[in-house]
């Protein structure tokens, strides 16, 4: 240690960077407080709290070390850049190694303690407030964390090492943190765009997020603006080799950065960059983007004259403006001008590499008599269901699944075959002992047949009867976390006594809610948030007179609470509905029937003249009597949300996906003759929605 | 002692020390003179270990300096430049020193800020120029170093701090057999202080020498004979200049005084009288010697 680190310097470092250490790390203790804001608030509002993910947890401490990093990194290798504390430093007599180890071991050691408080606190919260909590997840991005302060100190003292003014120290480590996976990203995009069905995140680990972590928050901007084309593009924080490759990669700079400070010369201070190839990279990396926007324009046969000359031109002008900032020379920037031709060179790298992989990947051959099997692979670390979490691991080597993997993985590749989504993710086994990864467009018809196959499979089989195990949050709009997890214990021991057919159907609850005479019965959902491993899932429990006793307390603790103000509640949206109130509202009934959302605002007419269906439904359910008999009642939901927007007409919305802005639960006796009618009533009111919707269009 | 051989440094295309040689001996005061640009501040910064020579030798001792710490802990630099540690006092500057130098005595550190009469709890930040000067020489001397490396030392102290520390200095080098190498663009500073004086131009030492034998070996005779007489009266006395005005000959003479007397007197002069040289004098003939034009070397700079 003593070889690296000198005492007296270390410690003048550490007391320098005092103030902002300090300033830092109480500013990233208040981010403590908002995500633990919104939980609390979302448990006091009945709304459910989500078991943190990894990204949650991360994000504030991935800014925070961005930040901390360049700040503290800059202010303890400050002294590289002004002659006079240049000189110095440099006259004291310790090892330049020495040295650079020592600043690095403060800046890191005050960000370290920075995201350790912030850590600590985060789980003591958690646990002090009795939520959810996926410790192991959290160690995992902790450990990761901990690298990020290594890889970001070591771009930020190599960067400073490499240069000696403050405005090419930062763009240097900008290229060096950021552009070569920006490179390797936008390159992983095009062959997406080229080739829909590869799943290019994980055909090359350096596609992968994962892998080097620091450099992938923009990963979410590219999949921001182009959603769905990775996937779910998520960053693990669970993958030993990507936190193994990232530490190596964090070393790697942070050597990289000690060589280059024991060769720096120390009257590169106050001088712009000696090195000329860093600086070259970073004119480059200025001048490419939009030359790479170019590239995908003409890789999408999308040409356009102007749109090509002003992005050269622009990319160009980027490409000088960096020269002529930095070196304040227009001598320079006319000498670099030729070497523009690398950001070409490189754009036309793009346009090629994509449509050769591509072809590569077209001409791999998947047919029956070469699948020896298949299995679903999940695409990120949150699961819709557990069950889909436990489908992933099973290997189908059933002929008619195969059949159908192989006519779908044809059709994928037919060019003539639009292809919307990234499709289900395949990993396929041939005979030749080689693997294919392939997004393949199925069929709703091909899916359930391949889904039959893997519920016969005995590893799945047995999944399918359990009730989903793991860390478990249950939550309810009606209800509040106690009574969640009330009811969720009491149909975890309903369920154990029901035989295998009664479970299955209740497991199907994924998927569709086709148990007939119990249609209207299904009286409400608790969503369960889990997580196994580091593997997170939401699932549902849905409330039925299968698991009666549940239903009995769910209908009690559901009267007590709400239903005296029952009729209030329903006649005030009546009210607020004929008062033309700009209100988006949704009702539901039981867990099936679903009203569509409806936009009531500056309606020139009555909503029984506008919406006779809607408001025939508000008028069965405003005179049904409240009741807390589970076997008579269903459950009905109100959720509004005030809008603003303004509309010329009365107009559904079916699909607008809106939080509420406040939710009513209510238990309300309705016969069986009432719910049927509710149906139709909401079959005709879609036939009318459909015909409304086709004159809009016509 | 410290020896350059064949010393180049440079700057992009600008070779700030080109080829130097000198060697500076233990024990001595050693004063590097010259004008801006010579490569005075370079040569003091390669000394201390700040810059890597790009081209021969720089060693103490017979060994390297550049990120060598152990050389380096015998050798303390005051720049022209100061620098302090930021909302620094000086105690908390004493105890960065105090842990990179091994010698660094607190005693003496003490005992130095009560002789300058400075308080070590303020903050530098708050001292006037001259103050800070002193505050840097206090450090620099505190840490009992084998070659303490003065740049421009003198600028910014009143007379009376600056004898105090040519003072502090001539105890340093008596008592501790310690190396003192002192810049400056001015000579008549250097010319009581130090025992060897070096003239850098354009890189290089173009005349270095020890400051007692610079001056006794170098005078002004003044001489008169009844008969006629040139310059070839003088055959066998080295004389680098030469005068007559009337029947009275001025010349600059290189050699032993007592000899030249001797030889003078023989030829039975009827004026005769043997002159001291002012530094900056010595400094005009014996560049003039050398072919520089002593105007050219440090031009406005020579007080």
């Amino acid at each position: 240690m003593k070889r690296f680190i000198h005492r007296g310097y270390f410690l003048e470092i550490f007391t320098q960077l005092r103030t902002a250490g300090i300033v830092m790390a109480s500013i990233l203790m208040l981010f403590n407080v908002a995500p633990l804001f919104t939980n609390i608030t979302a448990l006091l509002s009945h709304q459910l709290p989500a078991i943190p993910s990894s990204t949650s947890l991360a994000i504030y401490m991935i800014l925070y070390i961005y930040v901390a990093g360049l700040v503290l990194t800059f202010m303890s290798y400050n002294w590289l850049n002004h002659r006079s504390t240049s000189d110095f430093y440099h006259a004291l007599p310790i090892k330049r190694s020495r040295i650079y180890w020592s600043s690095f071991l403060a800046v890191t050691l005050w960000i370290v303690i920075a995201i350790t408080g912030y850590a600590i606190v985060h789980a003591l919260l958690y646990l002090l407030t009795g939520m959810p909590f996926n410790y192991l997840n959290y160690l995992c991005v902790y450990l990761n964390m901990l690298i990020g302060v290594i890889q970001v100190v070591g771009v930020i003292s190599l960067a400073c090492a490499l240069s000696g003014t403050r405005f090419v120290n930062l763009f240097s480590a900008i290229v060096i943190l950021l552009v070569p996976r920006a490179l390797l990203l936008v390159l992983a995009l095009f062959v997406k765009i080229e080739a829909a069905y590869l799943p290019v995140l994980r055909m090359f680990f350096l596609f992968d997020p994962s892998y080097n972590i620091f450099a992938t928050p923009y990963m979410s901007l590219l999949s921001g603006v182009i959603p769905g084309l990775f996937g779910s593009g998520a960053v693990s924080y669970t993958k030993p080799l990507a936190m193994l490759y990232s530490l190596a990669h964090a070393c790697l700079l942070a050597f990289l950065g000690c060589i280059a400070f024991k060769v720096r010369a120390s009257e590169a201070a106050g001088i712009p960059m000696r090195n000329r190839i860093i600086h070259g990279a970073i004119r480059t990396a200025f001048g490419l983007p939009l030359l790479l926007i170019l590239v995908l324009m003409l890789s999408q046969e999308y040409f356009l004259v102007s749109a090509t000359v002003v992005l050269v031109l622009f990319a160009f002008a980027f490409y000088c403006l960096y020269e002529l900032i930095s070196t304040k020379s227009a001598k320079r920037m006319l000498l670099s001008m030729p070497l523009f031709m690398i950001c070409v060179g490189i754009a036309a790298l793009y346009l090629f590499i994509p449509k050769l992989i591509d072809k590569a990947a077209a001409s791999v051959k998947a047919n029956s008599d070469n699948i020896v099997s298949f299995s679903l692979v999940g695409d990120g670390e949150t699961f819709n269901s557990y069950n889909d979490m436990c489908e992933t691991s099973v290997e189908i080597d059933d002929a008619r699944c195969i059949n159908i993997i192989s006519r779908a993985y044809r059709r994928t590749l037919d060019p003539a075959n639009d292809v919307y989504g990234s499709g289900t993710l395949v990993r396929i086994r041939r005979n030749n002992g080689r693997d294919i990864l392939r997004y393949l467009q199925l069929t709703s018809g091909e899916e359930e047949t391949i889904e039959n196959a893997i519920e016969k499979t005995e590893p799945f089989s047995a999944v399918a009867r359990e009730f989903p195990k793991g860390l478990k949050y249950y939550g309810a709009t009606s209800l509040n976390a106690f009574e969640a997890r009330e009811i969720a214990n009491l149909f975890k021991e309903e369920y154990e006594t029901l035989n295998e057919n009664e479970r299955k159907m209740l497991k199907d609850w994924d998927r569709s809610l086709t148990y007939s005479s119990h249609l209207y019965r299904s009286y409400y959902t608790l969503t369960i948030r889990g997580a196994r491993g580091t593997v997170n899932y939401t699932d549902r429990i849905v409330i039925t007179d299968l698991t009666p006793k549940t239903a009995q307390r769910y209908a009690e603790i559901l009267f007590a609470k709400y239903n005296e103000h029952s009729k209030d509640e329903i006649t005030e949206y009546i009210s607020r509905m004929e008062n033309k109130d700009g209100i988006l509202t949704n009702i539901r009934i039981g867990d099936h029937l679903s009203m569509p959302t409806m936009l009531i605002y500056d309606q020139p007419r009555p909503l029984k003249d506008t919406n006779p269906e809607y408001y025939e439904i508000l008028e069965i359910l405003l005179h049904a009597e409240p009741t807390a008999n589970a076997a008579e009642g269903a459950t009905v939901t109100f959720g509004d949300t005030v809008i603003s927007s303004f509309y010329d007409d009365a107009m559904i919305l079916p699909y607008l996906n809106m939080l509420p802005d406040r939710q009513t639960c209510l238990f309300l006796k309705l016969s069986d003759e009432d719910l049927q009618h509710i149906e139709e009533l909401l079959e005709r009111h879609q036939q009318r929605y459909q015909a409304y919707l086709n004159d809009r269009t016509y | 002692m410290i020896t350059a051989s064949n010393l180049t440094k440079r700057f992009g295309d600008f070779y700030a020390l080109n080829r130097l040689n000198c060697a500076i001996p233990e024990g001595c005061i050693y004063g590097l003179v010259g004008s801006n640009g010579a490569g005075k501040s370079t040569l003091l910064r390669l000394i201390s270990g700040i810059y890597r020579p790009d081209g021969g030798s720089i060693t103490v001792d017979g060994q390297k300096i550049f990120d060598e710490p152990d050389v380096k802990s015998r050798l303390v630099f005051v720049p022209d430049e100061l620098y302090f540690l930021p909302r620094a006092n000086m105690k908390r500057m004493a105890n960065l020193y105090a842990n990179v130098y091994p010698r660094f005595s607190f005693e003496k550190f003490e005992q130095l800020t009560r002789l300058f009469n400075l308080n070590p709890n303020q903050n530098i930040a708050t001292f006037s120029k001259g103050m800070k000067r002193q505050a840097a020489t206090i450090l620099a001397l505190s840490c009992s170093a084998d070659y303490i490396l003065f740049d421009e030392t003198f600028d910014g102290l009143d007379p009376v701090m600056r004898n105090l520390v040519k003072t502090l200095l001539y105890d340093d080098v008596l008592d501790r057999k310690a190396t003192a190498v002192i810049t400056s663009h001015s000579l008549r500073e250097l010319e009581d202080t130090c025992d060897q004086l070096a003239l850098l131009h354009k890189g290089g030492i173009i005349f270095e020498s020890d400051i007692g034998n610079l001056k006794t070996s170098l005078f002004k005779v003044q001489v008169a004979f009844s008969e006629e007489y040139d310059k070839t009266k003088f055959a066998g006395i080295t004389i680098l200049s030469y005068s007559k005005h009337g029947s009275v000959a001025s010349l600059i003479v290189r050699g032993d005084r007592d000899e030249t007397t001797a030889k003078i007197n023989a030829m039975q002069p009827v004026l005769f009288e043997i002159l001291p040289l002012s530094l900056e004098e010595v400094f005009v003939f014996e560049m003039d010697a050398l072919g520089y034009e002593f105007t050219e070397v440090l031009k406005e700079e020579v007080n």
